[in-house]
Parts: C-alpha cells; structure tokens; sequence
C-alpha cells in the first residue's frame, strides 16, 4: 500500500490521538453514539467549502486521544448528494486513523452496503453493531464473531442509548487506529468480472496513479469500472496521462455489458448486496419470527389514504396547543423577571443616558426576547419528538401527494415545518432534497412558514388587539396564511422562475421507536441555543443600535422646555435617526394603515424579527409615566393602531411575509453560493408583503373593520 | 410489470432496474437488485412504500416505474 501511515502527522507522536471518522446510514443511531462517545466534548463547524455540518469531538481512552468527527448520515459512497461526496472525501482526502461504521443491528443487510464500501477503499474499519437490543427483540441472533470473521473487520454489539458496549468499541478503535488495521477480506465481483478489475486495478498501478491519488488501487479500478462521475472527473483534471487509461475502462464497460447483459454498476451493486447475504445468511439467525410487528401496524393507519390527513392534521394542531398553553405560564415568570430587573436598575442608576440604554435598550430588548424561550423550547421538543419518533418521514409521505400539485415532494415538507421553529436550519435542511429546482422553491418559501422570532410579535399585537379567545385563534389563522401562501408561491417558481421536471426520490421510513428522553433534551437544548445566543450577540447589538438610532440625536433643548414628559418622548422618538427614516418611508407604507412607528419597528426587525417587538418596547414606552403599563396596554392606547384590530392584523401579515431576518439572507447565500437568490428572496417577500398587506388593509377598511 | 403496479402486500422479485444513470444507481444503492425480495406496504397518489431488505422505503411513482417486477411464485 502506498498510503503508510507514517506519512500523517497525527501518526508521528506514538499515536497519542487517533482521528476517528464517524460514519453510518441515516437513522443507524450515529448521532445517539456521537454524544455517548464525546460527551459535552463537542464542537460544529462546517466542511470545507460546503455547508454541511461537521461535528468533532474529543475522548480520552487510555491516555490516547479519540479525535472523532462525525460524517453525515448516507446509504453508500457513490457521490449522489452533497452529505455522500462530503463522507466520501473525508476518509480519502484527511485519512482517518479509523472509520466507526454505525450499523443498525435489527436491519443489518442494508446497513452493511455502505461497510462494503469501507472494505473496498481499504482503510481501517470498525463496525458497530448499534441497537442490539431491538434486534434481539426481533428475533435476531447475531454470532458477531462469525461475522466480523467473514467480513474481515471488527465488529462490536452495542447498545448507544444505554452505554452497552462502550468500552469495548473504545479498546478497539485504538488498537485498530494505533496500529492501522485494515480490512481481512476483499469483496469478489464474481468470475466474470474479477479479471477485469484485475487488469485494470494492474494499470492503475503501472501509472503509479495510486500513489498520487493516494487511494486503494482496486477501489480506483472499482470505481472507473462504475463509471463513477467524480472519480473520473477528478483522474481526468489531476492526470492527464489517464485519459488512456478512462478510454480502455470505457471499452471494458462495453464489452462487460454485452457479455453479461448487465452494465458493470448493475453487477457490482449485485455482488456487494450478495455479499452482505452470504455473510448475513451464516452469522444471522432468527429465532423466532410473525411477531407483532408494531411499526406494520402503526403504519397501515397513518399512512393510511383516509385517515392518514386527518392525522397529520391532529398531530399539527396538538402539537400548537401544547407549545402556546404549557409555555404561557413560563412566560409570565420570565416577563415580570425583567420588569423587576428594570425596576431595579432604575431605582439603583442615575436618570440620563446610561439608564436608558441600559433600562430601555438592554433589559428591554434582551429580555423582550428572551421571554418566548419557553415557547420556543416547547415547539423544538415536538419537533424533535415528531422526528425521533418516526412519525417525520410518515408526514411527508402523506402530504407527498399535495406537495407534488405545487411542483414540490414529501421531503420540502421537512424544511416547511422546521421553518415554524427557525429558517435558518430549515433553509438549511433543504440540502436532503436532491433536486435542485425543489430545493431552490422549497429554500424560497420556507421563510413564510412562521418561524419561532415572529411569534412574539404575534402575540403581542393578538394579545393587545383580540380578545383572549380569539388570540389563538387569530395566530393559527396567520400560521395557516403562511402555509398557503407558500403552496402558492411554490406553485408560481415551478412554474416560472424554476421549471422542469421534479426528481422521483427514494426516503428511508425507519422503524417507530420511543424517544430517549437524552436524544430529545439534546435536540431541544441545542436548537434553542441557538436562539437564546442570537438573543445574546444580533440582537443584543440590534437593541443597542435600535435604542441609538431612536435616542439620537436629541431634539433642540429649548423645544422641550415648553413640553409635558410625553410630548417630550414624542418629540424624542420623532427627531432621532430612526424616526427620520420611519418618516421617510411612511409614504409607501401609509396605504397599508402604517405610520412612522410601525414602520420603523418593521426596518428594525431586518435584523431580526423579535428587534420588531424590543422596538416597539422602545418606540411606545420611552418616556412613559406610568411603569406598570404593559406594551399592551400601550398600543391599545396609541393612535398608531386606532384602537382597531385591522391595523395589527395587517403587521401581522406584514410581519409574516416580508424578509426574514439578516441570518436567513446570510444562510440562503451560503447555500446557493452566490447573491442571485437571496437578493431574490428579499425582493420578493417585501413586495409580496406589501401588496398582500395592501389588500388585507383596503378591503378591512372598506368592510368597516 | 412495473413496481408501482405491483399488488399490494404481495412478495414480488425485482427483474431489471432502468433510468437514467444516476437514478438507477441511487436504486441499485438502496438495494434494488435484481433478484431482491419486494413488498408493496402503503400507496397514495403519488408514491408508493415498499418494504424492501427489512425496511421501508416511500418513493415517487415515476420512481417505482422503473423497477420491474415480477411475484413471486
């Protein structure tokens, strides 16, 4: 092999770390592992170039370092997404000490296609046997023994939830790392074939092309005989020599073909999954079979062709009612925790300028923000529950056949309904679509489903405006207009700006399974992280820019002699930068019902949608006599909202359809590499924004709403 | 006959896969191999689940269509 070892850095220092690539089919359990094995050890970033997550971790075993990265889930190497091209780079480009290849135990033969793959690039393997314990309960009796002999790899039971297994998995992967150990056994392509990857794993060799791709030279062979784009693409723009050598591969491509009726993918494809049979078919063995299957049973309702809506349907709408009533309580807590913060930095720090920001600007904005985390936390836990569970890939199965009217499939929806927490994941979630037209509309009208940073602005502006039973009611009306309009916006970009044919898609439905409490506390924690840090950093800034823009500059000290306090504030709010600018713009805006404050909050909320609720903290209480005062109660009273509800609905559509926040822009760009679209998407939603406003405004008003 | 028009809950063997390259190599990854034992499980109007290798899978019926079939005798 040409690939020592001593070559890497990381090998030099006696091995005191091991890198450790983390690999496996989605829903294999690899992320269960991942936190087992790294704890709170853990870092997110990128892959180079690419948006794809990348999450490393550290362990200590033994006085070595276990530096493990985790790949993204995927079914084989064969680079057909984005998630496969990233794994498959990782293991030949950084060479990791040892592949972890997570194997769900209770469905071994498909889960071993991608461990086929890791024999044949010839890099130290080890496999884990997750989930041993359903697999047990199926029936199952696995001889790992016999299996890891016929695989020619390690192979180590284990159960991730509960640890079963740790230690044993850590012992091996040091020594299989320390020592390079690579796979026992070579996958044989049959007698038909084996001589032609013989004879062209032999040229490979000849042109010494293994030492300067660096990879196994029969994985090369193995590969061209595949036809597989990427390789050949990348032989033919590093070497240019190859291109002999591609044409011979071409001319063996033919001639396999016509002598065994099949193309060489088709028969090696064939051979792997007969492979993984044979050793299945002596290693596995069921003890007893028929029982109740549970998931067959759970299925054949909710996929059902009737029942399967109304389901989904209920699940939705149980999944709002828990999210808005369990979390109003917390809510209260949280907001008379920052009224008692303010009142006590009032009462403790001299009237003037530094009170103000830190009164006005930080506590208030901050903690405006702050207090729908318990919503939030609540709507990541159904969300996480709904994906654990299973019930995710159902949904999109039963909505598959409304989302293909609009051009879209089943799988847009999970980027939709991950938009109702946040759109910056949900934009990103956008990478399991493969094809690229459904992935630019789904990217395009994910924004409208309502994410977690506008609620607050609903429920301020419903809860002021509408009585508490309509409230409810008023916000779910407002999620659903998202819905439909993102079902019309849809249907528009398929037809015009991204037309063509929709890509059929295969999507794995995994077996139903109980959350762990851990696994959910984990997906909630992190995604609400995220949000309790944009409170922290944007918007912490956002509130401290938003509270400059509204105090400065202040208005001429001889106009405000003559003035009561609130006229004062008023005058205040008018002569600072971001009244000029509300002012400004106001024109454009008045068709809508929306004066200078409305449309200052709405600039504001560019940077995110919850600054729209801190400035309007700002806007309608500066200066304000009487502290107790809820905003509420505050924009109940103001003229900009004429004490009618119209005006809020209406900003409560504005609200919803124009420019999600700075980040979404920024993310979008990231993913489509370049400014086109998210400038598109910015011009878009505030156009539609408008318009839409404009009649919601004009014909309330001429309804005498 | 193609996949999407299989019988449901009838065991079926796959013949032949077709499609374009890269379809039929995503297909062949996921297991549709000729010879592979496949069931029908669920159907609405645009896809079909199939259980295939111990576990389910929902495709797209342009997708089931270029999986021929045939029962299992």
């Amino acid at each position: 092999m040409s690939n020592e070892a001593g070559t890497r850095p990381t090998a030099d220092i006696e091995k005191r770390t091991v890198v450790v690539a983390l690999a496996g089919n989605p829903n294999a359990g690899k992320t269960t592992l991942f936190n087992s094995l790294t704890g709170a050890r853990q870092h997110v970033g990128n892959y180079p170039g690419v948006t794809v997550e990348r999450k490393e971790g550290d362990t200590d075993f033994q006085g070595t370092t276990l530096h493990i990265v985790d790949l993204p889930g995927t079914y084989s190497l064969t680079p057909y997404s984005l998630e496969e091209v990233v794994a498959r780079n990782f293991v030949i480009d950084e060479r990791p000490d040892v592949v972890v290849d997570v194997v769900d135990a209770s469905n071994l033969e498909r889960n071993l296609y991608l461990a086929t793959q890791f024999i044949e690039l010839d890099v130290p393997v080890v496999i884990v046997l997750n989930m041993v314990d359903m697999a047990e309960a199926k029936g199952l009796r696995i001889d790992t023994e016999l299996l890891s002999e016929l695989l020619g790899v390690p192979v180590i039971p284990m159960v991730a939830t509960t640890g079963f297994g740790r230690r044993e998995l850590l012992q091996e992967i040091v020594r299989v790392g320390r020592e390079r150990v690579r796979p026992k056994v070579a996958i044989k392509f049959g007698n038909e074939l084996e001589p032609h990857i013989r004879n062209v794993t032999e040229r490979v060799d000849q042109i010494g092309l293994d030492d300067r791709m660096g990879i196994s030279p029969r994985w090369l062979a193995i590969k061209l005989l595949e036809n597989d784009s990427e390789v050949v693409d990348d032989l033919r723009e590093r070497i240019p020599e190859a291109h002999q050598l591609i044409e011979h591969v071409e001319q063996v491509r033919a001639h396999v073909a016509s002598v065994l009726g099949d193309d060489p993918e088709m028969v090696i494809g064939d051979r792997r999954y007969g492979f993984i049979a044979g050793a299945c078919r002596r290693a596995v063995t069921q003890v007893e079979a028929g029982r109740f299957d549970v998931t067959d049973f759970i299925d054949t309702i909710v996929t059902n062709r009737i029942a399967g809506i109304p389901i989904f349907l209920a699940a939705m709408w149980l999944m709002f009612e828990m999210v808005f009533k369990l979390g109003a309580a917390p809510m209260g807590w949280i907001e008379s925790g920052f009224e008692a913060l303010g009142g006590l930095a009032s009462a403790h720090l001299p009237p003037g300028e530094l009170q103000s920001l830190i009164v006005d600007g930080i506590i208030g904005g901050v903690g405006g923000v702050l207090v729908f985390v318990p919503n939030i936390l609540l709507l990541f836990l159904a969300i996480a529950f709904i994906e654990d569970s299973g019930y995710m890939s159902r949904a999109a199965f039963v909505v598959d056949k409304v989302m293909s009217h609009i051009g879209l499939h089943g799988k847009s929806f999970i980027p939709m309904l991950i938009g109702f927490g946040c759109t910056v994941p949900a934009v990103m979630a956008c990478r399991t679509i493969d094809d690229e037209k459904n992935r630019l509309t789904t990217m395009l009208v994910a924004p409208l489903m309502s994410c977690s940073a506008r609620l607050p602005v609903y429920i301020l502006l419903a809860g002021a405006f509408f009585s508490p039973q309509m409230a409810g009611k008023v916000i779910f009306g407002v999620y659903l207009f998202g819905v439909i309009l993102a079902v019309i916006m849809a249907y528009i970009f398929r037809n015009t700006v991204l037309p063509g044919e929709t890509t059929p898609f295969v999507m794995e439905l995994p077996p139903y399974r109980m959350p762990t409490a851990r696994g959910l506390l984990i997906h909630m924690w992190e995604r609400t992280w995220h949000y309790v840090k944009k409170a922290g950093t944007v918007i912490l800034l956002a509130s401290v820019i938003v509270w400059f823009l509204l105090t400065h500059p202040a208005p001429p000290a001889d106009l405000l002699v003559t003035m009561s306090e609130n006229e004062a504030a008023q005058a205040h709010a008018e002569h600072s930068y971001a009244g000029r600018i509300g002012r400004a713009i106001e024109p454009i805006m008045h068709p809508l019902g929306f004066d200078w404050k409305i449309t200052t909050s709405l600039i504001a909320g560019f940077a995110a949608k919850e600054v729209i609720v801190s400035t309007m903290g700002t806007l309608y209480s500066l200066g304000e006599e009487a502290e107790d005062e809820s905003l509420q109660a505050a924009l109940r009273n103001s003229p900009t909202f004429h004490g009618r509800p119209l005006v809020a609905l209406t900003m409560m559509v504005f609200v919803l359809i124009y420019v999600p926040c700075l980040a979404v822009v920024a993310t979008v760009r990231k993913e489509t590499n370049g400014w086109k679209w998210p400038l598109f998407l910015i011009g878009y939603t505030c156009g539609l924004a408008w318009i839409v406003s404009l009649i919601v405004y004009q014909v309330g008003s001429a309804l005498g709403y | 006959m193609p996949l999407a028009l299989a019988e449901p809950a009838v065991p079926h063997r796959v013949v032949d896969v077709h499609g374009w390259p890269g379809v039929r190599g995503r297909l062949i990854d996921m297991g549709f191999v000729p010879g592979a034992e496949v069931r029908v499980v669920g159907q609405n109007g645009s896809a079909v689940i199939v259980e295939l290798l111990g576990c389910r899978l929902m495709l797209r019926r342009g997708f089931a269509n270029h999986i021929h079939v045939q029962p299992m005798v």
